[in-house]
């Protein structure tokens, strides 16, 4: 029977690579047993999908931000 | 056609906060930030002859800066793989996930995922949620907040990002699993239980 250490490592793994078969199966059989590693999973699911997003949506929210006036001036001295 | 200057000009007033604002989101420092705005609009001052008009400027210059900005990355994490022998630190197998698991490799009670009382579809869309987050990935060791950071960023799996980055395979999921690891119980802390 697979750890959780080896399970979770497994979840994260799957995102990116192709588990071999044994690994799937091992997998497979501990998510239907364990609640914590399933919850693992399904949390990195929403985590994947906001991280995600944050790349496409301009953030929705902004952080306080200094003027950019001393950099507009740099740029345009820079381009001459 | 207006002419060159008073065009990039134009798109400096009219741009720079903008760009700036998702580039000191995106980059750990505002000296950063700063630099890849700056040498987005020399970019696009050197190749007006491309821009046709097609894109909006905007569309234009934000295209020109994710490429520095994955440029950026890119580079940081190449520069980290050549220079440092060791990308996990040093007895990393004992002392990093034994804060997670047991000797038998089961979840410490104390880090067991819990069920996160607001529902998933609620958390898309969440800048609440978005924020902690960002502030979470920030908490990250440097190299792992790059190594994630990239991978968003090009929106590429595995071997592309290993081969773009010179990370072996076994190393780069090593980190996206610590970093996971991470995220996900800081997430817990600090939006679920706060």
């Amino acid at each position: 029977m697979l750890s959780c250490k080896k399970a979770s490592a497994l979840i994260i793994k799957r995102n990116d690579f192709l588990l071999t078969r044994k690994e799937r199966i091992q997998l497979f059989f501990h998510l239907l047993v364990c609640d914590a590693c399933h919850t693992f999973s399904r949390q990195n699911e929403v985590v994947s999908k906001v991280l995600e997003q944050q790349n496409r949506l301009p953030s929705n929210w902004q952080k306080e931000m200094s003027a950019v006036e001393e950099l507009k001036e740099q740029i345009i001295s820079g381009l001459k | 056609m207006p002419d060159k200057d008073s065009q990039i000009k134009e798109w400096v007033e009219g741009y720079t906060d903008e760009l700036f604002k998702w580039a000191s989101y995106k980059l750990p420092s505002r000296e950063t930030a700063e630099d890849l705005v700056q040498e987005t609009f020399m970019a696009a001052y050197q190749s007006w002859d491309k821009f046709n008009g097609e894109s909006s400027p905007k569309t234009w210059l934000y295209a020109i800066l994710n490429n520095k900005i994955k440029d950026y990355f890119r580079k940081e994490i190449r520069n980290i793989v050549i220079t440092e022998s060791r990308l996990l630190p040093e007895n990393e197998e004992n002392s990093f996930l034994d804060i997670f698991f047991d000797k038998n490799g089961t979840w410490k009670k104390e880090m067991r995922p819990q069920h996160w009382i607001t529902e998933e579809e609620d958390l898309l869309d969440n800048s609440s949620f978005s924020r902690t987050l960002h502030d979470c990935l920030n908490k990250l060791p440097a190299l792992w907040n790059k190594v994630i950071s990239f991978k968003y960023l090009e929106e590429k799996k595995g071997n592309d990002i290993c081969k773009e980055t010179g990370l072996s395979s076994s190393n780069y999921w090593q980190i996206l699993y610590r970093a996971r690891l991470q995220l996900r119980e800081c997430l817990e802390k600090n939006w679920f239980k706060k």
